[in-house]
């Protein structure tokens, strides 16, 4: 007797959502010497208390009669998938650190699920301008070294008060934009020696804000970014990480 | 059908952050990120309470936020039904420390009205003991009738702090914790401050420039000492923390004065 991966993740899912209610079987899930143990293939009892085959067997009948979420249906795991799961699991064994859940990329992942089920993706850009001595109004510190930088444009534009810094950033494919998650600028202003602001509102320092709108090009994000004219700046790096879902083509 | 007792489910959630047993498999299936309507438990907040995640379906129609009132900038919506029942407890249960609150709206133009054009807001929470009311508001553009879902994240006042972590980096901490890898590999930490009596204008917390490389994320909250009302930090808002090197420290700059003010930031970093 043995469980898959997506019986297991259905099950403790189905349990997440209160609908099975077997405490024994609860406990000794949460057993932390290991009440099951995975050989490379497949789940099975183990550690101290292991599940009887009689509890995985009824786990086994509750899930027959269980209506998993509508995403386990039309995105079960596949042999891809498998081997991701195990060279995960393989690296979370050695790796010094138990938890890795928050992994910035440059390339785009897969992070989660929105709420109608659909794959949220994440990315991260990173953009690198070209050092200035001062901040300049001819936008000379705007431009970029980064070979990729056909993923994004970058423009400025300065009003009385303000100077508002865009960057359009191009995941392929994107559609409905959700979430901004991470957004990290690195930047020196002159007089404070360096200081690290990742895009918060702090007045008198350096205030940013930093928000969507939409762009000439449809289902384009561009983050907007608004800062009062203060000083020199020594823009160097943006990181810009964005999540989104894409919209069906 | 019986359902595990709400001690049962805590159990359970807790083990979802231990390194042995199912829960380390459940973690390397689950993303990171899955957004339920409904509450689930997400995290544990500073002091040790469970932190729950509430995601509400405005679009249903069964949640509105009216504009309530504008001032000094300031722009409420305030929560309700259909029936026009605002009373906060027929939301959430047992509220008592709002952790973040955002929405999402749609402002799409011309035909593309339809979609998320991005508007992931963060607001502020006040809650009004009087009526047991929630308002929520930023201090810039919004419109509470285009709202189509609201997600806030909070405590109760009903749970007892417990030692499990969830081994989320919802798992707020006193202390520095590894809670993913930056874009190079590196390891992302992150640390929690907790400050009270903070006044309005300009504050200091020491934390060595020689704790990090590069800071990725502040986030955190301002909020009255008695709970009622949690204003976020950052975008929209009126409270800004940055890395001041001059001064060793962060600097908190507060423009909004609720009174008996504490500050609670989360910072990522790496070395």
């Amino acid at each position: 007797m043995s469980l898959s991966f997506n019986e297991v993740r259905q099950y403790v899912i189905g349990l997440l959502q209160n609908y099975f209610p077997n405490k024994k079987i609860l406990n000794k899930i949460g057993e932390e010497d290991g009440s099951l143990t995975y050989d490379g293939s497949e789940i099975k009892g183990g550690g101290s208390s292991p599940l009887t085959e009689e509890e995985m067997q009824e786990i086994k009948d509750q899930l027959s009669s269980y209506s998993p979420p509508a995403y386990a249906v039309a995105d079960p795991l596949t042999n891809s998938d498998m081997e991701e799961i195990k060279q995960s699991m393989a690296m979370h064994c050695k790796q010094p650190f138990p938890v890795e859940q928050h992994r910035y990329s440059l390339n785009e992942q897969k992070v989660g699920e929105w709420i109608d089920d659909s794959p949220i993706y994440e990315k991260t850009f990173h953009i690198e301008f070209v050092a200035a001595s001062s901040f300049s109004m001819n936008g000379e510190h705007l431009v970029s070294k980064n070979e990729n930088a056909s993923e994004y444009d970058c423009w400025w534009t300065q009003s009385s008060s303000n100077l508002n810094f865009y960057v359009k950033v191009k995941p392929d494919n994107t559609g409905d934009i959700m979430i901004i998650k991470d957004v990290t600028f690195v930047y020196l202003q002159n007089g404070y020696k360096s200081t690290f602001s990742p895009f918060n509102n702090s007045s008198n320092v350096v205030q940013f804000q930093k928000g969507f709108q939409l762009a000439e090009e449809p289902n384009k994000p561009v983050l907007f970014i608004s800062t009062p004219w203060n000083g020199n700046l020594y823009w160097t790096d943006a990181y810009i990480t964005v999540r989104y879902t894409k919209q069906e083509v | 059908m019986n359902s595990p007792t709400k001690e049962q489910m805590k159990e359970l959630m807790g083990y979802l952050g231990q390194t042995l047993s199912v829960p380390q498999v459940v973690q390397n299936f689950q993303p990171s990120d899955t957004y339920l309507l409904g509450e689930r438990m997400i995290g544990r907040w500073v002091n040790g309470k469970p932190i729950y995640r509430y995601v509400l379906d405005c679009s249903e129609h069964e949640i509105n936020l009216v504009r309530n009132t504008t001032s000094n900038g300031r722009i409420d919506g305030i929560l309700q039904d259909n029936n026009n029942t605002k009373r906060v407890d027929n939301f959430l249960d047992h509220p008592e420390q709002f952790i973040s609150a955002h929405c999402w709206t749609r402002y799409g133009g011309g035909d593309d009205t339809t979609r998320y054009q991005s508007n992931c807001i963060p607001l502020g929470c006040d809650l009004d003991t009087n009526d047991n009311t929630l308002d929520l508001y930023t201090f810039g553009y919004w419109n509470p009738s285009q709202v189509d879902y609201l997600q806030i994240d909070y405590t109760k006042t009903t749970d007892e702090p417990t030692a499990y972590k969830l081994g989320s980096p919802y798992d707020y901490s006193l202390d520095e914790t590894i809670i993913g890898s930056w874009i190079d590999g590196r390891p992302v930490y992150q640390k929690t401050f907790v400050t009270t009596m903070i006044n309005d204008g300009e504050s200091f917390v020491a934390f060595d420039r020689s704790n990090f490389d590069k800071i990725l994320e502040i986030t955190g909250i301002h909020n009255t000492n008695d709970l009622t009302e949690m204003n976020p930090v950052g975008y929209l808002s009126a409270i800004g923390i940055c890395y001041r090197e001059n001064k060793n420290a962060f600097r908190i700059n507060i423009n909004y004065s609720p009174i008996n003010e504490s500050v609670i930031f989360t910072v990522r970093y790496i070395k």
